[in-house]
């Protein structure tokens, strides 16, 4: 069976642990629009100090193996909907991981208030997060051709993906 | 990406419970298995004798249900015959549902009575079926397209990522995404 694991908001001493992970993630350049080069200050505000709320993901063994952020995708009229980011350690990656995170974070939006969720930038070389993001819901509504520069393979479309989680009340 | 239909089939022991259940934590669905069905009709007491094809029509009916709610299921069930199996493609037919087909086998004998005579039922009250009658069991060589699985081949996590690539590439024939 799947591993046990714990998903619960993020405390300042997650951060030694979180830094790496994301700095890995970025530095690839493949999933994410963070320069490859950011600092640790820049990711932390954008990771942590920005978002309305972060939360990481721990393996039975205490393990912090991942972590999202939810914010508002927009300010004003536009802040029913919200954003969220997810990334896994490559050592947590296969797992289903991703997909507990998102299926928690829908849950988490909806306890927020917010009324629908919208990824901006998902890679679409990033096949297996595009088809996840599918299956669980989220339809692509638009494709963004060459909108992100990948690392490896240069100019690639980016997807747009909506789900509707709540009905206004 | 709609709704799926995952069918796993197999003798006992080949492996079915731990690669649909990897797959179910990994790709959100609901998880229909025979042994669960069949076992909760026997305590139930309701039945005179054999559960006979009872398990297989209930499952047929929460599939349909499931699906056409919008939510994936994964069937386990040893899905033996061409009757059983053309039952499950019906499902995804009524429900325009894309299905992918996967026969798990564990091609190397020793390996899979070593399975069938070492493990414990996570089935409360089933007593798994022993070696003579996982030899025994009617099972008709499977003839029609599906994606076949050797767990004597393949570690765990490496099964589940040949069946994560045929969900994410559409390698299950009949996996038609609209």
């Amino acid at each position: 069976m799947a591993m046990t694991h714990t998903i619960r908001p993020f405390q300042d001493r997650d951060w030694p642990a979180l830094w790496p992970i994301l700095q890995a993630t970025f530095q690839a350049g493949d999933t994410y629009s963070f320069s490859p080069d950011s600092t640790e200050e820049e990711i932390r505000r954008a990771w942590i100090d920005a978002p309305a709320a972060t939360f990481v993901l721990c393996t039975a063994d205490g393990t912090l193996a991942g972590t999202y952020f939810i914010k508002a995708n927009q300010t004003g009229l536009g802040d029913h909907v919200c954003n969220c980011g997810y990334v896994v350690a490559p050592a947590g990656q296969g797992q289903g991981l991703a997909s507990a995170m998102c299926v928690h974070s829908q849950a988490q939006a909806v306890d927020m208030g917010f009324l629908a969720m919208q990824f901006n930038l998902v890679v679409s070389t990033n096949e297996r997060a595009v088809r996840l993001w599918q299956w669980l819901g989220f339809a692509i509504v638009g494709t963004l051709p060459g909108a992100f520069r990948h690392q490896r393979l240069g100019l690639v479309d980016a997807h747009v993906m909506f789900k509707t989680l709540a009905e206004p009340a | 990406m709609r709704p799926h239909l995952i069918v796993f089939g197999g003798l006992p022991g080949t492996g079915k419970s731990t690669l649909a259940q990897q797959l179910v934590a990994r790709w959100p669905a609901a998880y229909l298995r025979i042994d669960a069905i069949e076992q909760a009709l026997v305590s139930s007491g309701l039945l005179a004798g054999d559960v006979g094809p009872a398990g297989y029509i209930t499952a047929y009916a929460l599939a349909r249900s499931n699906l056409r709610a919008g939510m994936s299921v994964v069937a386990d069930s040893v899905n033996p015959l061409p009757v059983t199996r053309a039952a499950w493609r019906a499902v995804a037919r009524d429900t325009e549902t894309p299905v992918l087909e996967i026969e798990v086998i564990c091609t190397d004998a020793r390996t899979h009575r070593r399975r069938v005579e070492t493990r414990t039922s996570d089935v409360p009250g089933l007593r798994p079926p022993d070696w003579a009658s996982v030899m025994n069991h009617d099972y008709a060589p499977w003839t029609t397209h599906r994606l076949v699985v050797d767990t004597s081949l393949l570690e765990v996590d490496a099964a589940v990522a040949m069946i994560e690539a045929a969900l994410i590439h559409g390698a299950g024939g009949r996996h038609a995404d609209r």
